[in-house]
């Protein structure tokens, strides 16, 4: 029981230190040639998003069904002051439908941000922009075909931007053009 | 049944039979005896007396034939009386055979000899009349010839055949009267000889029994004489050993009364102990109360206990919602790191600085999730050793209770010793006391032993002169027995 305080004390004087070195260090150098990813599940598939093309990652709220043609629309939610349309990742990868989609949420393009709704986050990471490639399979999905190899395995990279245009393409079509 | 007899008995009844058989061969004889006379009287007063009155019946017949002839002579009336007095005489005699006769022939034939003799009288007064006619000589001397001489063939061939038949029933009387003396003779002869038999039988068997009896007798007087003598040989072997064991008793009382004595000192020292022991249950009586007290003390502090290990459970379940807000709190953190990490990527070349510190406070939410997910471990150890203490606890509580339990267990078994000391204690002076009687009762035995140490000398020498009487009595018994079997043997 003691060595096991004076474990707990040793890291939380360790996690203070750390904290305080940022401040006292100087600014860390740029490191373009690492790239920022996000690890998360989508249905039972470990998959992986680009931090950049997320404008944000949240727990999903409320969402508002509403009646609509829209391949993946869910309905639409508040957040942060604004509505956002709430869309299934997993529908929208071709994933097989679920009863709960998920109960986190991922933002996007940010001049009309839409919410991607997945099942769970795992964590944020860098990576060597060397360890991201195309996927060798012919016969993958449109939306993942970059692989980043993470800790020795390979896990699929969404193509968020691919999906905002698909999104964009599907609610063009229905809807009606302007007089 | 027999065998069960006494000799007098048997005696008397040999004799008794012997007796008997003596009267029927007398009866026997007497009887046989009249018999014979009887037939012998029969034989002379009737068949002889027969024959007898028909050679009379003869004579009479010829002399009233001889008085007729007379008569038809001489014509003289004498000879009509003869003729009359000899027909009388017939008659008479005629009367007699008649009563006599006791068979249907011989009256038959007395019938024919009458009937004849009818005719004869007839014709002789038919020839009377015709001899008192003229030239009644002739007449009737014609008439004799031609007429009487058959009737009297006839009347005399009559007779002859009444005699012949007399004479024959004679003969057999003479001799069914010899053959009945004979039986009589053969009769009492065997009845003799089987009375002679019997007596020899009888006074064989009588001998053989006495023989019998004498020789078990005397076979059981050699054979009690003998138990007799072994008897009293253990007996004088018992006397010794009785003299033998009077001075070993002697000895073993003597021993019996030291042994007393120090049975008494040890049953003093006993009621001595015994009361040491009554002091120290009274005392050890008072340390269980002190004890018991005691025990009740831990079980309070054992109850506070638990009380307060119950609180350390409650106070480590509150520990675990306050480390859910933390986690909470660690996450929403890092939440905020990631997104702030974006809008610094969004803020281009400004917002990489930026963008290192939410990485670092990410970092640090990371680190501070972690921790409270060790925390938690560690308290739910915490709560798992509270209720690992709490069941202890109570466990521990359980066996105070028990140890109570036992202490009034142990209490009860204190008094109860305490009381059987008190018993203990009067025991031993029970048994002080009765070892003094015993003492004295000892005392008493030991002086008795040493006044029947002569008697048992005494009947020792009593033992000796009844083996000598023994050994007389089977020398006698000896003797008898061999006269007894010479006598059989002969």
């Amino acid at each position: 029981m003691t060595t096991e305080a004076a474990s707990l004390s040793k890291s939380l004087a360790q996690l203070r230190g750390e904290f305080d070195a940022i401040f006292a260090a100087p600014p860390p150098a740029l490191k373009d040639e690492r790239v920022s990813l996000i690890t998360l599940r989508v249905g039972s598939q470990a998959l992986a998003v680009r931090t950049l093309h997320t404008t944000g990652i949240a727990r999903r709220t409320r969402i508002l069904p509403i009646p609509t043609r829209v391949p993946g629309l869910l309905g639409i939610l508040a957040l942060r002051g604004a509505l956002i349309p709430a869309y299934d990742l997993g529908a929208l990868l071709g994933f097989p439908a679920t009863a709960n989609p998920g109960s986190w949420l991922l933002l996007a393009n940010p001049e009309a941000p839409i919410a991607l709704i997945f099942s769970e986050f795992e964590r944020q990471l860098e990576i060597e922009r060397s360890c991201l490639h195309e996927s060798e399979s012919s016969g993958s999905h449109n939306h993942l075909r970059m692989m980043a190899r993470l800790d020795g395995t390979q896990r699929a990279v969404i193509d968020i931007p691919g999906i905002v245009e698909e999104i964009q393409r599907n609610v063009a079509v229905l809807t009606p053009a302007e007089e | 049944m027999i065998r069960s007899w006494t000799f007098q008995n048997k005696v008397t009844a040999g004799f008794a039979v012997m007796v008997g058989l003596v009267a029927i061969t007398a009866a026997i004889a007497v009887y046989a005896l009249q018999t014979v006379v009887a037939s012998k009287d029969r034989l002379v007063d009737i068949n002889a007396q027969n024959l007898i009155n028909a050679e009379k019946l003869q004579a009479a017949s010829n002399d009233y034939t001889a008085a007729f002839r007379g008569y038809l002579l001489l014509m003289e009336d004498r000879f009509l009386d003869q003729r009359r007095n000899a027909s009388e005489a017939y008659e008479e005699t005629f009367r007699r055979l008649d009563q006599r006769v006791y068979t249907s022939e011989g009256h038959r034939l007395l019938n024919n000899i009458q009937k004849a003799q009818t005719e004869f009288t007839a014709l002789q007064e038919r020839i009377i009349l015709l001899r008192k006619t003229k030239n009644g000589l002739e007449v009737a001397t014609r008439a004799v010839e031609q007429e009487a001489v058959l009737s009297r063939e006839r009347f005399a061939r009559d007779l002859k055949a009444f005699v012949d038949r007399e004479q024959n029933l004679l003969d057999e009387e003479k001799r069914a009267s010899t053959a009945r003396a004979s039986m009589a003779a053969t009769l009492l002869l065997s009845l003799a000889g089987a009375t002679v038999l019997f007596a020899a039988i009888t006074a064989l068997m009588l001998g053989r029994a006495l023989s019998r009896q004498i020789r078990s007798a005397v076979q059981h007087v050699q054979s009690s004489s003998v138990e007799l003598q072994s008897s009293v040989n253990q007996q004088a072997t018992g006397a010794k050993q009785t003299s033998t064991a009077m001075s070993e008793v002697t000895t073993t009382m003597s021993e019996l009364l030291a042994t007393s004595r120090q049975i008494m000192e040890s049953a003093q020292q006993v009621a001595h102990i015994a009361e040491e022991t009554a002091s120290a249950a009274s005392a050890g009586d008072q340390t269980v109360i002190t004890t018991q007290e005691s025990i009740e003390g831990i079980r309070r502090q054992v109850n506070i206990i638990v009380n307060h290990m119950l609180d350390l459970g409650k106070k480590s379940q509150q520990i675990g919602s306050v480390l859910d807000i933390i986690n909470e709190l660690a996450e929403q953190t890092n939440i905020l790191s990631i997104n702030a990490t974006i809008e610094a990527a969004g803020a281009g070349e400004q917002g990489k600085r930026f963008a290192v510190v939410g990485d670092e406070i990410r970092k640090l939410a990371d680190r501070v999730g972690g921790s409270t997910k060790e925390i938690r471990a560690l308290v739910e150890e915490i709560r798992g050793a509270v209720n690992t203490t709490v069941l202890a606890t109570e466990g521990g509580s359980k066996a105070v209770d028990a140890g109570m339990h036992h202490f009034e267990e142990v209490t009860r078994g204190l008094k109860r010793i305490a009381g059987l000391v008190v018993t203990t204690t009067q025991a031993a002076r029970e048994i002080e006391l009765s070892t003094k009687q015993q003492m004295s009762a000892v005392e008493q035995v030991n002086s008795a032993i040493t006044g029947a140490a002569p008697a048992s000398r005494e009947n020792e020498v009593s033992s000796a002169q009844t083996l000598l009487t023994a050994t007389q009595l089977a020398h006698l018994s000896h003797d008898l027995s061999l006269i007894v079997q010479s006598r059989a043997a002969a």
